[in-house]
């Protein structure tokens, strides 16, 4: 477990009336950009609060940099830098005062990283922090983040109220002195082309599950979307199949690798492979998290769509 | 650095009622001696002068200054961690390596040495001009009064710490504080009035141990002072309690 | 060099980089010996992972197209000095199916899809010459 960064075995979290994370089992390495996506209401934020000892687990384990979450939950936050979603840190004190403050509690802060980054970003350092714009909270949080020395970035919509430039910044900040330098960031966003530029892993939540954790790179060169006309259906469904989906007179299939086996066996079967496409992110977003429907066909009878748990 | 937080918080109220209390004190002292007999005072006759101690001590001392005391434990608790969950700044205080039990103890002590403060100068000043003005040191009972004084104010002041850390909010925190020392004043009486029996009462507790500084018979109430203490703790130790197991 | 990446394209950026350096090498644009730049200066200059771009100078250097020396620097080597011409044959198979199923798709001669080719390579020929006369030129 030591060379994963984060790593969670069928973690639950409920609510009253809602259960938040649903046997999430996630792996994130270490040293690399990992792009935690889901909608809004997945549980990304619950998850994240998990690792953080802010909220405890009804059910399952993880650790984060080799600790048990909660039972070494001081040494987890000795080592990771959080930025929250409710980017508020104390109005009366300004980011100087906030800088100093939060050194006091890191004896790798590096006064130096905190002083470029107050510069790159253009933080006024010396206004209260309740009379700055979004922009320049999150640039605050983001500058303390940053200059933390920890092993492990969790950002949570790390961009909000950023300018374009800003946000160039901030990834090109990420590249060179986090991910580049070994350690890791674990980033929570909607903003999906910001995710896909700098990740090299993605975990895409749903409803409480991971519906898929796989390298960018494997999803952009294995991945594929299958359209077939047609009425003939493989009689087996393997595990290589993320996704079976009717679309009007179509049929697709998401398949992870062996796109063109795949094929090739659907063509045998008498169906007409219409179209083996690529994927983005974004479509492989929306396909997997678009409520899929049976997928029906003429000799073959109804085959139930289903979303494939295996994931390795 | 979470000290200096807490002072940076409360720093203008501080400065203010150090200033205040004192000064006040002085300034009604100053009153009462020259309500009583001012030339016996000053001649030093010892009835008028032990009339002077005396009234000091348990009007002002044990009246007014007790009061103000237990009402500034009261705003100071309301500062306490709780509202850090109003202000949405839990997330980011909780994240910070420490074991929770770190932030109420942390919290708790700097209101405690602040309200110790406040009271020891304001003791000290009245009873400098008490000296002052009579001529004469009555004996060392008199500082003794810090104590019973500081020890209400942290019974209220962890009190409402606790209340807030509970209603995640400052000022709920303190409506409730204020809720319960208002029964804490008038249940006591009501109950010895209507059914004669005697209970603790927080501004009796303060009021009594001021007593003892003039009454040669009076004992000192030893009894109230391990209470109070043990209640004092039993605030900041709800407070951790409650904070290890909340969901931020 | 101007290396570009786009993240959204169904290409991995790991291939994107890869794939150029080897079009600015055939083109003459990064001669034998020349540097590329650190891992880290290309990745923080293209935003994206270090990981991606290690990952393309390891494959080139697997391909024999880089070296990396000891000290960290990474250079262009000879093109492929380890690799069989069968290997090399059945790596650039896809893309001639690419070629084939596509040229067939838009309805174009066999031959007429040979000599668009053809005219490719002896265009990448000719900047390669012309690029060796500037060198002749400038020593």
């Amino acid at each position: 477990m030591n060379d994963l960064a984060i790593w969670t075995e069928e973690l639950v979290k409920t609510y009253p009336e809602v259960r938040a994370v649903d046997g999430l089992s996630m792996n994130v390495p270490r040293g690399v950009a990992y792009g935690f996506l889901g909608r809004n209401g997945a549980g990304k934020t619950s998850t994240i609060r998990i690792l953080l000892g802010l909220t405890r687990p009804t059910a399952g384990r993880g650790a984060v940099l080799g600790f048990s979450i909660g039972r070494d939950q001081v040494a987890i936050l000795e080592r990771t830098a959080f930025v929250s979603e409710s980017k508020t840190l104390y109005g009366n004190l300004t980011p100087r005062e906030l800088a100093r403050f939060t050194q006091g509690f890191y004896p790798k802060w590096s006064d130096q990283a905190a002083a470029k980054y107050s510069r790159l970003f253009e933080i006024p350092m010396d206004r209260p922090f309740s009379k700055l714009s979004q922009g320049n909270r999150t640039k605050v949080y983001l500058m303390l983040a940053l200059s933390q020395g920890a092993d492990l970035l969790v950002l949570d919509e790390p961009t909000m109220g950023l300018d374009p430039l800003m946000v160039d910044e901030f990834l090109r900040v990420l590249v060179e002195d986090v991910v580049g330098e070994g350690y890791t960031v674990f980033v929570s966003s909607h903003h999906l082309s910001d995710v896909e530029q700098i990740a090299d892993w993605v975990g895409l939540i749903d409803h409480g599950r991971l519906l898929l954790e796989a390298r960018l790179d494997d999803i952009k060169s294995q991945f594929r979307l299958i359209t077939v006309a047609g009425n003939a259906l493989p009689q087996t469904l393997s595990p290589e199949i993320l996704l079976v989906a009717s679309e009007g007179n179509f049929c697709k299939y998401l398949v992870k690798k062996n796109a063109d086996a795949f094929a090739a066996e659907l063509n045998r079967q008498g169906a007409t492979v219409a179209e083996v496409s690529p994927l983005g992110l974004r479509e492989i977003f929306l396909e997997l998290v678009r409520k899929e429907e049976a997928c029906t066909s003429g000799n073959v009878g109804g085959i139930t769509a289903r979303i494939s748990s295996s994931l390795s | 650095m979470y000290f200096w937080k807490c002072w940076r918080d409360n720093r203008t109220h501080f400065i203010v009622s150090l200033i205040a209390l004192p000064a006040l004190c002085v300034f009604f002292t100053v009153i009462a001696v020259r309500l009583g007999d001012p030339d016996a005072v000053r001649k030093g006759t010892p009835p008028s002068v032990i009339q002077a101690w005396s009234t000091t001590t348990e009007f002002i001392l044990g009246g007014w200054a007790s009061v103000f005391t237990l009402m500034w434990g009261l705003v100071l608790g309301a500062s306490g961690l709780g509202e850090e969950f109003k202000e949405r700044t839990a997330d980011f205080l909780l994240v910070r390596p420490r074991r929770r039990r770190f932030w109420v103890w942390a919290g708790w002590s700097v209101g405690v040495t602040e309200l110790s403060v406040m009271v020891f100068l304001a003791v000290g000043a009245t009873f400098g001009t008490l000296t002052y003005m009579t001529g004469h040191v009555h004996t060392w009972r008199p500082l003794a009064t810090t104590l019973p004084l500081a020890i209400g104010g942290t019974v209220v002041y962890g009190l409402t710490y606790f209340m807030t850390i509970v209603a995640r909010s400052g000022r709920q925190g303190l409506s409730y504080g204020i809720g319960i020392l208002f029964i804490d004043l008038l249940l006591p009486s009501a109950v010895s009035y209507y059914w004669n029996v005697n209970l603790p009462s927080i501004l009796g507790f303060m009021m009594g141990a001021c007593k003892w500084v003039t009454s040669p018979t009076a004992v000192f109430p030893v009894g109230g002072l391990v209470l109070w203490t043990l209640v004092a703790l039993a605030f900041p130790v709800a407070a951790q309690l409650v904070l290890e197991r909340a969901e931020v | 060099m101007l290396l570009h990446v786009n993240p959204s394209s169904g290409v991995p950026s790991y291939l994107q980089i890869e794939t150029q350096v080897k079009h600015y090498i055939a083109a003459g644009a990064l001669a034998l010996g020349d540097a590329l730049p650190s891992v880290r200066k290309l990745a923080a200059d293209l935003r994206i992972s270090t990981n991606t771009v290690a990952r393309a100078y390891q494959n080139l250097e697997r391909d024999g197209v880089l070296r990396t020396v000891p000290g960290g620097r990474t250079y262009v080597a000879e093109n492929s000095p380890g690799l069989l011409k069968s290997e090399k044959i059945r790596r650039l198979r896809p893309y001639a199916r690419q070629i084939a199923v596509e040229g067939t798709q838009l309805r174009l001669d066999p031959l007429e899809i040979i000599e668009l080719v053809q005219q490719e390579l002896e265009a990448l020929e000719e900047v390669n010459e012309r690029s060796g006369d500037l060198d002749r030129r400038t020593r």
